[in-house]
């Protein structure tokens, strides 16, 4: 592609972004925003590195939601920008799909629309900015230093993102940054223990309460419908209807969760041995199942939301990405399509 | 012709996308189609019921709310308990923007009956906010 074309796309899917967005700007406070809001600003000078956008935004907006909803869609675009460049490094064909995919899919919608799902959005701006410093040219020292500041804002918007622990230094090994990948190990398990110690009593309080479950006894029945909803999730992004802010899962019947947990472990199975021929397959599956971990073994009365989805989606985007890259390059292999389409 | 294709599938998204968003403008939309997606689900139900006190259609809530206890009685575990003592607690909301104390009080005594710790904690985030409103972020 051109630098030209490649500007004229860039411009058209910032345009039609906005275009699909134009309606959050409109768009009071709902559901939990009035909960989180006090998460959302600051209340001492430790709160800076998670509450800095909408402490922002509240000042500049003053109050309105249309600023806390600008600072979701800032992010969004941000984060569209970053993934298509780190994926560039790779196959221009696969990063414009999956940027295109990653700005305008409406299972998106949950996360960028809602105030307090913009913290997913904001979460995963910081992975994609440790990604970048961590396969960036610059010295390694400075390249740590980079990808700890910003896995420490990830942690620090969201406690959940702490599996970035995992995710990172996994991303940077299958990237071949052995280096910066060991040298981060430390700094993360750090951060882990830190938002361990942080949550333990609210997850204890929780865990009594019975709304959250650890490891207990209904721990396969529960991981059996984050299989389902894993499942529904991705035929969603295949035919996207039926989104909800709500979904039934304790209402399923049980075949459908142990069916799903068994699909599931299929599709495992099957990365495993696809690994030799399509090795992005089970970099994915290893990035979705490092995603998913702590729903796994926290379990909690909400199965798993759309929202939730937003950071293990980003390996599904780009294996749409080269499946369709590949798919097309094999049509044309074989004379179906004309060779000047 | 494939440029043309993929512009077109991503405009499709991007349609998509925006009636999505349209959801998400006010809690009633919002849950409005949560209920359609999820009829047998006491949670969107209440919510929707909620999102209606505070429109002060209480007459539609008070509907919902009746609907929403026989869901959570179907229920079993955190959900049957969350949404009794949920709708316990709206309906004495709905009582009380009625001006009927007496039939708020005993709708309160439900919820207290009904619930766990962590279900009666989330009936009291849900209706005492610090402004003063019985249902969050709304208006008398």
């Amino acid at each position: 592609m051109s630098r030209r074309d490649r500007d004229l796309f860039g411009l058209a899917l910032l345009a039609l972004t906005l275009a699909a967005y134009h309606g959050i700007w409109s768009a009071g406070f709902v559901y939990e925003d009035a909960s989180w809001m006090p998460f959302l600003t600051l209340q001492g000078p430790m709160d800076a590195l998670r509450a800095w956008p909408w402490a922002l935004a509240g000042l500049v907006g003053h109050g309105a939601p249309s600023a806390y909803h600008a600072v979701s869609l800032i992010a969004h675009l941000l984060n569209g920008y970053l993934f298509w460049r780190l994926l560039m490094k790779w196959s221009e064909p696969v990063a414009w799909i999956a940027a295109s995919l990653y700005l305008l899919h409406p299972i998106q919608v949950e996360s960028v629309a809602y105030i307090t799902g913009g913290r997913e959005v904001v979460a995963v701006t910081y992975v994609l900015l440790a990604l970048t410093a961590g396969t960036a040219r610059l010295s390694a020292p400075w390249r740590v230093l980079l990808v700890v500041l910003a896995m420490a804002g990830a942690v620090a918007v969201k406690s959940s993102a702490a599996v970035v622990v995992l995710l990172v230094p996994y991303v940077l090994f299958v990237a071949w940054e052995w280096e910066v990948a060991f040298a981060v190990i430390p700094f993360m398990l750090l951060a882990l223990a830190s938002v361990l110690w942080v949550h333990a009593q609210h997850v204890m309080e929780l865990a009594v309460g019975g709304s959250i479950q650890i490891l207990g006894p209904d721990t396969f029945y529960n991981a059996g419908l984050t299989c389902a909803a894993l499942v529904r999730y991705l035929l969603l992004v295949i035919l996207p209807a039926g989104f909800s802010v709500d979904h039934d899962w304790r209402g399923l019947s049980l075949a459908l969760p142990l069916s799903a947990a068994a699909f599931v472990a299929v599709l495992c199975y099957a990365g495993w041995l696809l690994f030799s021929r399509l090795p992005a397959l089970l970099v994915a599956i290893g990035w979705i199942a490092l995603a998913l971990l702590p729903r796994f073994v926290i379990q909690q009365e909400d199965v798993l939301n759309e929202h939730q989805m937003f950071l293990p989606l980003l390996a599904v985007w780009v294996l749409i990405g080269i499946g369709l890259t590949e798919g097309y390059a094999a049509l044309l292999q074989s004379g179906r399509l004309p060779t000047h389409a | 012709m494939s440029r043309l294709t993929g512009g077109l599938a991503l405009v499709a998204l991007a349609l998509l996308t925006a009636s999505r968003v349209a959801v998400w403008q006010s809690d009633v939309t919002l849950w409005a189609d949560a209920v359609q997606t999820a009829p047998f689900k006491p949670r969107p139900v209440l919510n929707l019921a909620a999102a209606l006190i505070n429109q002060g259609d209480l007459d539609a809530a008070q509907q919902l709310v009746v609907r929403a206890m026989a869901l959570a009685d179907a229920r079993t575990g955190y959900e049957h308990l969350e949404g009794r003592a949920l709708a316990y607690s709206h309906q004495a909301v709905i009582e009380l923007r009625r001006g009927d104390r007496v039939s708020a009080f005993a709708h309160l005594s439900g919820a207290l009956t009904s619930g766990v710790p962590a279900v009666l904690a989330l009936c009291l985030q849900f209706h005492c906010r610090p402004d003063g409103d019985p249902i969050y972020g709304g208006t008398k």
